[in-house]
């Protein structure tokens, strides 16, 4: 039976997307694409694989265990833009797409002559989308960097994590460029439909620095009006108590428990049963819940740590208390409830074989987000692409080849 | 003035209902800073969001929320009591004319007061519904209750950060409302692209906060594959994942820096700064070279020679010194730093916009640019029904008279 590879029916069937993109924030955004039918085409150079091409980390063997996921649904070809070659070719791909998406370094896009003022001369109605760190112009358009490293300068890793522990910047977790990846898409198909009404392309600039700085929000206005610099609090809230993580029963297990309003302490305290301290008034307001908060959190994690984390989900949330223990990968896979709504979709993995993937978590309902395999070697799909779209005869694809322009 | 078509604007010829609360407000604040017409529909006694904090001058009032001021920024306030029949009929008469409505309601509330896509779609074939819930729409969990420390375990977020030996941390700023937003703003925008380009028709949006939250993590970490596939789970690793070096956070004299050296070219500018400024050699040894996961088996002996390094300096010297040797290095910053930051600056994030009450603030901007149709706010969030005579009188045609009858009958 052939994979499904490609979705070639959706909302954007038809438009033709060049992804020059690499490590998370721009892939994410065609994979979105790529699910609602957009050929996305991802163009890559063998001579300089990118790094989610390898196996650090997690280590599946044949590729990095990320890059079969952010390549789904999308095409590959190979080509070194270091070449003038390679550059008039890009221009002519450019000719016939309707989007182009990048993520490299401003220089790097100036040098290859694949800038936003080059190509909207070859092609006036094409949607350009920059990705970049902190921003194509400006002091720090220099600067290199990466989504963990984006989570620091935004403010938000300085947000992250208990009082007693370094700013959080989880590695394996760039929050930057998976904000940038869930937004893009939107401000394609805005820019798309705006399309249809000028006649006209546009450049879309979407620093990862902007992604994460606008993630924080009222932290912002909060030193501007009070000079207050806010500062991490773990799973605390300024407002609410109980709000934290507790131990439960087992190596690692842990549960959320939340309490918003006096019902919800009330139920609480109703679930966790005949237990004394519950009774004390020093808890019966949330005052008085905040003011006495470390030994209200001791307490409660002397009854869950005799519970198992599932356990006290379920009798929290029977009582409208709003719990949630804390899942693994592992517990995702198995969760009932993401089963029950088709979360996870069967993918197959070169050498790995079969596992769960996900489509897209946006349930549209009459266009619903589809599913294609995963994972490509560069220059998978040069034939179609440069023999089918492009017209290039074969002798020409195999002497660019040899000259290691289409490497 | 229902619409307002522009080439400027992007979204201008767009009008928003937005009926939502915490996990959507971000949603409508995006639509309306490019262009939208939102109307924030508030309960006849204020939205709640305008009781939470932080307040200006820490003065508890509903006019003074930083937090309603930020998120509800160019949208307009009318007020509408949907428990009351004709609040309702208000509410139809309004999706006459709109684009697109976003709720948060527990599944069910809507479709219990005949507000649910079936029956609005009657009224407004065009219409898109956004509904955006803790677990979604349909599911066993479904009735299930969250906020964003819940979704932060429930999504699997929670347990990859935090110190090793810590307790699973969630992210701050609440990222999981955040995030929701983002993917509904994607959908609606694909559910308008595809009305106006083919169908014709609107079409209903179920976004699940659980779904949208694993997802950029499993997409970002690729832990699920791992899990299923070879039986590594993962686990929190504080600020250094290991395994590569460095890729992570080192102590500055006055805070901390991250440091990620991919290339072998960046860890050779790296080797080559510190042991021009400490003379400490060890460090441009050959075994160290190439790739960041090269030097896994390495990272205690090099922790111990960039840490010593690192703490000497202040994070910002470190990042703008680093960068020149091309270094990637950032610092991490609070909100202190972000205020003075010259490429902010540049970016022409910040905006000064004037309010009734508190007066003006400079606001955080939108965070893509767009030259040809920005984004940008044009004015400071409303104040509790300052739109409702605009709105029901000017637009929808009721007299000051009646207004004054819808008050005092608790319709608005």
């Amino acid at each position: 039976m052939a994979e499904i590879t490609r979705v070639t029916s959706g909302i954007f069937e038809g438009i033709r997307i060049i992804e020059l993109g690499m490590n998370y924030g721009i892939p994410f955004a065609g994979r979105i694409l790529a699910a609602q039918g957009a050929e996305v085409i991802m163009v890559e150079t063998s001579k300089l694989p990118q790094v989610l091409r390898h196996p650090p980390w997690i280590g599946l063997a044949g590729s990095g265990a990320y890059f079969p996921d952010l390549s789904a649904m999308k095409l590959s070809i190979s080509l070194d833009l270091r070449y003038p070659e390679g550059q008039r070719i890009f221009k002519e791909l450019v000719r016939i797409s309707d989007v182009v998406t990048e993520n490299f370094s401003p220089e790097a896009i100036t040098e290859w002559g694949v800038d936003y003022e080059t190509l909207k001369e070859v092609n006036p109605r094409l949607i350009y989308v920059s990705g970049p760190a902190t921003g194509v112009s400006g002091p720090f358009r220099h600067f290199r960097g990466y989504g963990l490293m984006v989570a620091g300068l935004c403010g938000l890793a300085a947000l992250t994590g208990t009082p007693d522990s370094p700013p959080q910047a989880p590695g394996l977790m760039p929050l930057p460029d998976a904000l940038l990846g869930s937004l893009t898409p939107g401000l394609v198909a805005a820019a798309l439909e705006w399309r249809e009404r000028t006649g006209r392309g546009t450049h879309i600039e979407l620093p990862l620095y902007l992604a994460g700085v606008t993630a924080l929000g009222p932290h912002i206005l909060d030193y501007v009006a009070n000079q207050r610099i806010s500062e991490r609090m773990g799973n605390r809230d300024p407002y609410f108590a109980p709000h934290n993580v507790y131990p439960c029963q087992g190596e690692d297990r842990w549960c959320a428990i939340t309490c918003f309003t006096d019902d919800q302490w009330q139920a609480f305290c109703r679930v966790i049963g005949n237990l004394e301290w519950p009774k004390d008034p020093k808890f019966a307001t949330l005052q008085g819940r905040k003011q006495n908060e470390d030994e209200l959190d001791r307490l409660i994690g002397e009854w869950t740590i005799h519970q198992k984390a599932e356990d006290v989900m379920e009798m929290m949330q029977q009582a409208d208390v709003p719990a949630g223990m804390v899942q693994t990968a592992a517990d995702l896979v198995t969760d009932p409830h993401l089963m029950a709504r088709n979360y996870w979709r069967r993918t197959v993995h070169p050498i790995h074989g079969p596992h769960p993937n996900y489509s897209v978590p946006i349930g549209l309902s009459d266009t619903p987000f589809q599913w294609g395999c995963t994972s490509r070697t560069i220059g998978e799909h040069n034939q179609y692409v440069y023999g089918k779209l492009m017209g290039m005869p074969e002798e020409e694809i195999q002497k660019l080849a040899e000259e290691g322009v289409l490497v | 003035m229902a619409t307002m078509q522009n080439e400027q604007m992007l979204l201008g010829a767009y009008r928003v209902l937005d009926l939502s609360d915490e996990k959507g407000v971000y949603c409508g604040k995006l639509l309306a800073d490019y262009g939208a017409d939102v109307l924030k529909i508030e309960p006849p006694q204020g939205d709640r969001m305008r009781w939470r904090g932080p307040f200006f001058h820490d003065d508890v009032d509903p006019e003074k929320s930083l937090y309603w001021l930020h998120f509800n920024t160019n949208k307009r306030s009318i007020t509408l009591n949907l428990e009351h029949e004709q609040g309702r009929h208000i509410l139809k008469r309004l999706i006459e004319t709109a684009d697109v409505l976003i709720e948060t309601f527990p599944p069910g509330y809507m479709k219990s007061l005949g507000l649910d896509y079936e029956a609005l779609k009657g009224i407004n074939p065009g219409l898109v519904m956004c509904s955006i819930t803790p677990f979604g729409q349909s599911g066993p969990r479904r009735d299930w209750k969250s906020g964003d420390l819940v979704n932060a375990a429930i999504s699997g977020m929670a347990h990859y950060v935090g110190e090793p030996d810590g307790p699973p941390v969630r992210f701050g700023a609440e990222q999981s409302f955040q995030t929701a937003s983002n993917y509904a703003f994607t959908g609606i925008l694909f559910a308008l692209y595809h009305r106006n380009v083919t169908s014709g028709r609107g079409q209903y949006i179920d976004i699940s906060l659980q779904e949208t939250y694993a997802a950029l993590w499993n997409a970002g970490g690729g832990m699920v594959q791992s899990a299923v596939l070879i039986g590594v789970a993962g686990a929190r690793a504080g600020n250094r994942p290991g395994l590569s070096f460095p890729y992570g956070g080192f102590p500055a004299r006055d805070g901390w820096v991250l440091i990620c050296c991919v290339d072998p070219g960046q860890w050779d500018a790296l080797a080559q700064w510190i042991a021009e400024v400490t003379g400490e050699t060890e460090i441009l040894d050959d075994m160290y070279k190439g790739r960041m996961w090269e030097r896994g088996p390495y990272q205690d002996i090099l922790e111990r020679i960039v840490d010593n390094f690192t703490q000497e300096r202040a994070m910002e010297e470190l990042m703008v010194e680093g960068q020149k040797r091309s270094v990637p290095v950032f610092s991490v910053r609070t909100v202190k730093e972000m205020m003075d930051c010259p490429q902010l600056a540049h970016l022409d994030f910040f905006t000064e916009v004037d309010h009734p009450v508190v007066g003006t603030l400079k606001y955080p901007g939108v965070p893509a640019f767009i030259p040809d149709a920005p984004g940008q706010i044009r004015a400071s969030a409303p104040l509790l029904g300052q739109h409702n005579q605009e709105i029901y009188c000017e637009e929808l045609g009721f007299s000051k008279e009646q207004l004054g009858i819808l008050r005092s009958g608790g319709i608005i």
